[in-house]
């Protein structure tokens, strides 16, 4: 058993970019594609959720977004606690902030809300499937890090704690997304290998961040 | 000051900046300029009229809002557009006494405030 959580808040409608939704789109169905993760249930947060559905494949063709609130981020959270999972996997796109104290970085919600990065990782804490990935997109989001790294997850993250993320020059989708994409499309056997291929590709002014954990270089986690 | 006035001396001063930027090594995206769609006039100002952001009123902190002088003329400066937020960007405010102040920040307008007119600059 798997789940699957894709989240991209937006923060409102001047600053929820198609592209997101695309992120959110061709890296949820590159996971879907992949054996450990074919039967997932999926979760999807987007923007303010409504009428959205993104097509990820066969079995999920149209996954209905939910709002992304950090009361709906929480809830997902802690409904995929509850069971006992071998794979998590989630995704955010969209925009990070660096918070006052210059330190400590959140990830942005809908309606310009705000869930800093130590507060995620306690949302994250109750779930105990035994590979679990993540793979962050917004801006600042190096700082995700240190607070959720645990043995049993792995993390990739577009940029340091002290950058900003960038749209792929199309400004379709973005960077660091596109080629952790491809990674997984590709076949590349492990985290590792996918964050490498990623690294190497991303050619924007940002520094691709990673930690392992005990699970990056397992060659049973993507199947 | 007038609308034209004001848009004219707001977009040769990024515009100069920009240039004198490039010219000095670096490379800096070419910014995108916005002119918020308001006229603050007296009124509008005392019924308390502000531009906001996700972090609250922009330029709270410094006064924009208090002084003898209120800003007329609002712009918006996105200094990297293709980046995500939050990212380098600027507010310049056209005070009624003609003075500008720009004010450097990292997250865009609310979307539940004046709408955003794209001014070419280049």
């Amino acid at each position: 058993m798997a789940h699957i959580v894709l989240f991209a808040g937006g923060i409102d409608s001047r600053s929820l970019f198609d592209r997101y939704k695309e992120d959110l789109r061709i890296i949820g169905r590159a996971f879907l594609d992949r054996p450990a993760f074919q039967g997932a249930s999926v979760t999807l947060l987007y923007g303010p959720g409504g009428t959205v559905t993104l097509n990820l494949g066969p079995r999920h063709q149209r996954v209905a977004a939910i709002t992304a609130s950090a009361a709906n981020l929480e809830q997902a959270l802690r409904d995929v606690s509850r069971d006992e999972a071998d794979h998590f996997v989630f995704v955010a796109s969209n925009h990070g902030d660096l918070n006052a104290d210059r330190i400590t970085t959140s990830l942005c919600c809908w309606d310009r809300e705000f869930v800093e990065d130590h507060q995620f990782a306690s949302w994250c804490s109750a779930i105990n499937a035994r590979r679990q990935i993540y793979v962050f997109g917004q801006c600042h989001s190096g700082g995700f890090i240190p607070p959720l790294a645990r043995p049993d997850r792995c993390i990739l993250t577009a940029c340091a704690w002290d950058e900003y993320s960038w749209a792929h020059s199309s400004l379709s989708v973005d960077e660091f997304i596109l080629f952790v994409t491809q990674g997984l499309r590709g076949g590349l056997a492990t985290p590792t290998e996918i964050f490498s291929y990623a690294r190497l590709r991303d050619s924007r002014p940002e520094h691709p961040q990673y930690y392992p954990g005990d699970v990056g270089n397992d060659t049973s986690f993507l199947g | 000051m007038n609308e034209n006035l004001a848009t004219a001396r707001v977009t040769q001063t990024i515009e100069k900046e920009w240039r004198a930027a490039v010219e000095s090594g670096s490379a800096p995206p070419q910014p995108a300029l916005f002119r918020f769609d308001i006229h603050i006039d007296r009124r509008r100002f005392a019924s308390g009229t502000r531009i906001r952001n996700a972090r609250g009123v922009v330029g709270e902190k410094v006064g924009i809002w208090s002084g003898a002088s209120h800003p007329e003329w609002v712009y918006f400066v996105d200094d990297v557009p293709e980046a995500n937020w939050a990212h380098p960007c600027r507010y310049v405010f056209v005070f009624d006494n003609d003075e500008i102040r720009t004010l450097p920040d990292k997250l865009p307008p609310n979307d539940d405030g004046p709408p955003l007119i794209p001014i070419p600059i280049f």
